[in-house]
C-alpha cells in the first residue's frame, strides 16, 4: 500500500454534501428562472434586466469573490457548479457570469488598494456588471497583437483602438481593456460613460445567441491613471492571464454543464422513443453514441473536479489542469450534444428543441477563452515541462 | 532543498539551459510566455507561503533568480 506524501493535493470523484446541497440549490433556482426562458432569451438576443437582478441578489455574480470584500466566498468547486448549472440552464447566461468573473478576478488579483474598495463590493454584488475587451479586430488568440494604444495624458491615459465581441458588453457598467503603452501591454477599467468610448452591437454568433455582444470603439477615450489594473506592462502577462485562467475554468464547469443536459435528454429520447417495435435505446448503433456520450461526461466531470481540488489548494499545476479540463469539456460537450441531435432526428433540428441549441452553445465553448488550437499548444508545453522537471534532480 | 534550488527546480520545468538559468533577464528570448508568468506567480506564492500583489509587479521580482529571492524575502520580512 502507498501512501500520499504530506503535502500532496487531496483527491477525489464526487461533492461533498455541502458541495451537493449548493448544487442542489442552483438547479432549483435555474430549473424555476432560467431553463424555460432560454429560447426566448434567445429569440430577443437579451438577458431581462429583472433576471441580471435576480443572480445579483444571489450572490451568483462572481460567486468567488471573498465574504470579507463582499462576495459569497464560494470555493473554487462549488462556483463551478454554479457555472455548470447555469449553463444547463442556457449558456448565454453563464456566460455573463464568465466574464463578469475575469474582471472581478483582475481586481481581486492585481487591483490596487483604492481599486478594490470603489470596484470590488459593487462587482461582487453585481451593482455593477463587468466586460473583458480584449479581442480586437486584428488581434484573437495572438493577444500579443494587440494595437489598441493607451498615451499618458496628466493624471490620465487616452485610449484609442477597437474591441471586438466583448460579451454583455451591450449592458456592461465597466470594463477592463487592454492597450499598449510605453511600458507595454496594460490592463484598464473604463466606465460605460467613458469620453471617447462608442458602444454598438456585435453581429449575433451562432451560440451564445442572448450574449449581448458589443463592439468598442475608443477614440481618446480618457480614463483615470488611478484605474490602471496592476502595472503598467504586466496587462497581458499577468492580469489577463489570470482573467483567462479563471475563464477557462468557468467554460470548462460551463461545458460540463452542457454536456449534462444534452446527455440527461439523449437517455430520455432513447429511452422513450420507440422505432421498429422497440426503445430506440435498444438499438446497438444507438448504445455505441450513448456509451461514447456517458464515457466523455464521466472523463469531463472528473477533469474539472481534479481542477477544482487543485485550485482550491492553490497548486501551481492547477493552471494546466484547468487547460486540461477547458479543452476536454468543451470537445465532450460538442461530441454530447451531437449525439443528442443527430439520435432526436428532425425534432433536434428544430428550435422548438433545446438539443440544437446545446449543439450552437457547445462549439462556442470551443473558441471562446482560448481556441482548442491554442490550449494544445499549451498543454503540450506543459506535458513538456513536466518530462524536464522528471528529470530536475540533475540541476544544482 | 533550500529556496534558490526550489526555484531554480521549477525554472528548470521550462528550460535546462544552465546559462537561461543563470541569466540576469529570464523572459528574453521567449522562454517564458504568459501562462508560465501566472504559474510562476503561483509557485512562488504556494512555495513560500507568500501572497503576491499589484505592488510586486516589478520586472525585476521576476526576471532572474536572484530578483525572486528578493522578492520571496521582503514578503516574508512584511
Amino acid at each position: 500500500m502507498t501512501t500520499q506524501p504530506p503535502d500532496a493535493p487531496a483527491t477525489r470523484l464526487d461533492l461533498t454534501p455541502v458541495e451537493a446541497a449548493h448544487q442542489a440549490s442552483f438547479l432549483d433556482f435555474v430549473e424555476a428562472e432560467i431553463a424555460p426562458y432560454a429560447g426566448q432569451f434567445e429569440a430577443s438576443a437579451s438577458v431581462p434586466p429583472e433576471l441580471v437582478r435576480g443572480l445579483a441578489e444571489q450572490g451568483y455574480l462572481a460567486s468567488f469573490v471573498p465574504e470579507k470584500a463582499g462576495g459569497a466566498g464560494h470555493p473554487m468547486i462549488v462556483h463551478g457548479l454554479l457555472q455548470a448549472a447555469l449553463a444547463g440552464g442556457s449558456a448565454s447566461v453563464q456566460s455573463l457570469s464568465t466574464v463578469h468573473g475575469m474582471v472581478a478576478v483582475a481586481v481581486l488579483r492585481w487591483g490596487s488598494g483604492e481599486l478594490k474598495e470603489r470596484f470590488l463590493a459593487p462587482l461582487a454584488r453585481g451593482a455593477l456588471l463587468g466586460a473583458f475587451a480584449l479581442t480586437e479586430p486584428g488581434a484573437g488568440s495572438d493577444a500579443q497583437a494587440i494595437e489598441t494604444t493607451a498615451v499618458a495624458d496628466g493624471d490620465s491615459f487616452l485610449l484609442t483602438g477597437q474591441k471586438r465581441w466583448v460579451s454583455f458588453g451591450q449592458i456592461a457598467d465597466l470594463f477592463l481593456v487592454f492597450a499598449r503603452g510605453d511600458d507595454g501591454p496594460t490592463a484598464f477599467l473604463v466606465p460605460w460613460d467613458a469620453e471617447g468610448l462608442t458602444i454598438t452591437r456585435s453581429p449575433l454568433t451562432l451560440g451564445l445567441r442572448a450574449g449581448m455582444l458589443a463592439d468598442l470603439d475608443l477614440q481618446g477615450c480618457r480614463v483615470a491613471r488611478e484605474n490602471l489594473v496592476g502595472r503598467a506592462g504586466f496587462g497581458l502577462s499577468h492580469v489577463a492571464a489570470s482573467a483567462l485562467d479563471l475563464g477557462r475554468y468557468s467554460v470548462a464547469w460551463a461545458s460540463l454543464g452542457i454536456a449534462e443536459v444534452a446527455f440527461a435528454a439523449t437517455v430520455k429520447h432513447a429511452s422513450e422513443r420507440r422505432q421498429r417495435g422497440v426503445a430506440l435505446a435498444s438499438h446497438q448503433l444507438v448504445q455505441r453514441r450513448l456509451t461514447d456520450a456517458s464515457t466523455l461526461l464521466d472523463a469531463a466531470r472528473l477533469l474539472c473536479l481534479r481542477a477544482g481540488v487543485r485550485r482550491e489548494a492553490r497548486e501551481p499545476g492547477a493552471i494546466a489542469d484547468t487547460l486540461t479540463a477547458k479543452y476536454f469539456a468543451s470537445r465532450a460537450a460538442r461530441q454530447i450534444a451531437d449525439h443528442a441531435v443527430q439520435l432526436h432526428g428532425a425534432e433536434g433540428l428544430s428550435d422548438e428543441h433545446p438539443v440544437q441549441r446545446y449543439f450552437r452553445d457547445a462549439r462556442v465553448m470551443e473558441i471562446i477563452e482560448g481556441s482548442s488550437e491554442v490550449l494544445e499548444i499549451l498543454i503540450a508545453e506543459h506535458a513538456l515541462a513536466e518530462h524536464r522537471a522528471a528529470r530536475g534532480p540533475e540541476i544544482t | 532543498m533550500d529556496e534558490r534550488a526550489r526555484i531554480r527546480a521549477h525554472l528548470a520545468r521550462f528550460s535546462r539551459d544552465e546559462a537561461w538559468l543563470a541569466s540576469d533577464d529570464l523572459f528574453a528570448g521567449g522562454v517564458l510566455d504568459s501562462m508560465m508568468a501566472v504559474e510562476l506567480v503561483a509557485f512562488l506564492e504556494k512555495a513560500f507561503s507568500i501572497t503576491l500583489d499589484d505592488a510586486d509587479l516589478e520586472l525585476a521580482n521576476f526576471r532572474s533568480v536572484a530578483g525572486m529571492l528578493g522578492l520571496v524575502e521582503r514578503k516574508r520580512a512584511r
